[in-house]
């Protein structure tokens, strides 16, 4: 009980002083516009649509405390709490009976939440601290014996970890594995499993009862069985996929390297490593090593720019074994009880100690940089313009503003690199029924500014300011 | 495993870990949420071409135009004129019949007015090739607007 309230209180405090007031661009959150609006407007986000993430993120927006934003980001930290929480009893059940077993479980889901990958993800709406969530989650219903749940329910917490974020599917295969004899269940019991996984992506099927009544944000038009099969599949990013060149991958391995030194240091690095290699269970051997090499494989391997993201479950599964490496220090002292305390101690002042140093590195609670983009945008944009934007952060943060918050409702914004899509097409009809567009097609922007000749013409993006031209004048 | 063999391998891949880190994961040609449009345009006239940064229509009915990003560095066609520099995207626009003219309006924000920036196009008869400031601009409503033949087109100012 008093480790659980140490953990809240120590991550609750980390979190609450670090965390974003407003929208924030920070720890790769360009796309929380995006995840903000479509959680408040009934949307439907970008593929994959992220159902389970727009249902619980929903309570949180109607907290009676700062902006929507701020709100949405909240939920992102009390899953990493939660995280953390299930982490700490997870390994309070797997090393019950050896020494300092409460311990190495407190310190092992700190190291978790105050890594400063994770405590990044605690600070900015994305769906990663939910997805770290889940998987912990995936990891204790599967490797815990003693846990009296049905092989229906284990299926069914993989699926729904899919509904809020595909790449949970890599962790499909595990629920071929038997870990009470033989190598693989039998196939009724993988028959269960797999009806229990059908049973939880059925959560998908609330993306087209969203995309059926044309909201502001409707990626893929999930309404249609085609469109709704674009946006789960994550069609639009399929090349992305097996991208990154040889050159590529090389650096990022050694950008991994770089990135695991970052999160729990040389000596939770060696922990880790030690503690893989001295796992004596089978099933939480298979388990970790393969949900790491899994998202380490994608993420190396995935061409977007924000593609460490994935490696979160990475940083999870490297918690776990430095657990397990520091239990069987303790277990080499058995008999030495001062030094256990002492060992104990100077850990736990380690991770303490790394607070103030991790803070201003993952600290946005004074960052504005997106709501003063929004600020200057919404300020500087001609009445009734035609906003044509380049770069997600600014195309999510523009969506927040005039979706989610209802500001400026006289222009028009335009994802220039969406027109060539028919569903963003039909999308800018319903949304904005003021603006002519003739054709449903491969619109192109030279289309719309012909046939809405009277009014002002913006662009924007990352590379350059405001700037708005009058077609008409030509 | 004995704990000293353990704890040598942790050793040496930590070592291998820390000797090959960086710090750089992705570079800024992978592609984010958004897909980014492609760096050229093209229609059948009268269809005008829209660029971000430039508008290019054919005044014309019947041609084909396309339009080509090369960026903001123009040395790859010659230096611009002294005491200038690309405040702009440079396109290259192509029209089939050659003859047909383009109106070419170029974003005119006042930080590029204060740089004095005008419309250029590469005479590409000339050996070496040299920037010719392209006569007759219109500047009015934030924009800066020419009317030329098919070429290469810039936005030179004062750097």
């Amino acid at each position: 009980m008093y480790a659980s309230l140490a953990i809240i209180l120590i991550l609750g405090l980390c979190y609450s002083f670090a965390i974003a007031p407003d929208i924030t661009w920070a720890h790769f959150s360009a796309d929380g516009g995006d995840l903000i609006a479509a959680t408040a407007t009934g949307s439907v986000p970008h593929p994959g649509g992220y159902p389970l993430y727009l249902i619980l993120a929903r309570p949180f927006q109607f907290l009676p405390v700062g902006t929507l934003a701020f709100r949405t980001n909240l939920f992102s930290a009390l899953c990493t709490i939660l995280a953390a929480l299930v982490l700490y009893v997870f390994l309070i059940h797997q090393l019950h009976g050896r020494p300092r077993a409460k311990f190495v479980s407190v310190f092992a889901a700190l190291a978790y939440g105050l890594a400063p990958f994770v405590w990044g993800q605690a600070l900015v709406t994305e769906v990663y601290a939910l997805h770290g969530l889940l998987m912990i989650a995936c990891v204790y219903i599967l490797t815990l014996e003693k846990l009296n749940i049905s092989e229906w329910t284990r299926g069914f917490i993989f699926g729904v970890a899919a509904t809020n974020h595909l790449t949970s599917v890599m962790m499909f295969p595990l629920l071929l594995l038997n870990f009470r004899g033989g190598l693989f269940v039998s196939a009724r019991t993988f028959l269960i499993r797999c009806l229990g996984i059908a049973g939880g992506l059925l959560l998908y099927l609330l993306l087209p009862l969203r995309a059926y009544s044309d909201p502001p944000v409707n990626w893929g038009n999930a309404s249609t069985v085609g469109g709704f099969f674009w946006l789960v599949s994550g069609q639009i990013y399929h090349d992305y996929l097996f991208s990154p060149t040889f050159a590529d991958v090389i650096q990022r391995l050694r950008a991994f390297a770089g990135l695991l030194l970052e999160q729990y240091t040389w000596i939770g690095v060696l922990l880790g490593i030690y503690g893989l290699f001295t796992l004596r269970s089978q099933r939480i051997l298979f388990t970790t090593l393969w949900m790491g090499m899994a998202f380490l494989f994608y993420a190396v391997f995935y061409g977007s720019q924000d593609s460490q993201v994935n490696l979160l479950p990475v940083w999870l599964a490297f918690a776990i074994w430095i657990a397990y490496g520091l239990n069987d220090l303790f277990e080499l002292l058995h008999d030495r009880l001062k030094v256990q305390w002492s060992l104990a101690g100077l850990f736990f002042a380690l991770l303490m100690i790394r607070i103030p140093f991790t803070f201003p590195y993952v600290d946005v609670s004074g960052d504005a940089q997106a709501r003063n983009f929004i600020d200057q945008a919404l300020r500087e944009i001609p009445n009734n313009s035609l906003v044509f934007v380049e770069g997600d952060s600014q195309i999510f943060s523009l969506w927040y503003a005039q979706y989610a918050l209802h500001q400026r409702l006289d222009i028009a914004i335009i994802a220039k690199g969406l027109l060539p899509y028919t569903w963003y097409t039909e999308n800018l009809s319903h949304t904005y029924p003021g603006i002519s567009i003739s054709e449903h097609g491969k619109l192109q922007s030279g289309d719309l500014i012909a046939e809405n000749p009277k009014r002002v013409v913006c662009y924007i993006s990352a590379e350059k300011p405001l700037q708005c031209i009058q077609p008409t004048s030509q | 495993m004995k704990r000293i063999t353990r704890f040598s391998i942790a050793i040496v891949l930590m070592g291998i870990l820390a000797l090959t880190a960086s710090g750089v994961w992705a570079s800024q040609k992978f592609k984010g949420t958004v897909p980014a449009l492609p760096s050229s345009g093209s229609g059948n006239c009268p269809h005008t071409i829209d660029m971000g940064t430039a508008l290019f229509t054919p005044l014309a009915d019947n041609c084909t135009m396309s339009v080509d990003l090369i960026g903001n560095d123009t040395g790859e066609y010659a230096d611009p004129p002294e005491d200038l520099a690309c405040v702009s995207d440079t396109f290259e626009v192509s029209i089939d019949p050659l003859t047909v003219l383009v109106r070419v309006c170029y974003a005119y924000p006042p930080e590029l007015a204060e740089k004095e920036a005008k419309i250029y196009k590469l005479n590409e008869e000339a050996n070496p090739n040299i920037w010719v400031e392209v006569p007759g601009a219109e500047i009015k409503d934030g924009v800066i607007c020419v009317t030329t033949t098919p070429g290469v087109i810039a936005l030179m100012g004062k750097p």
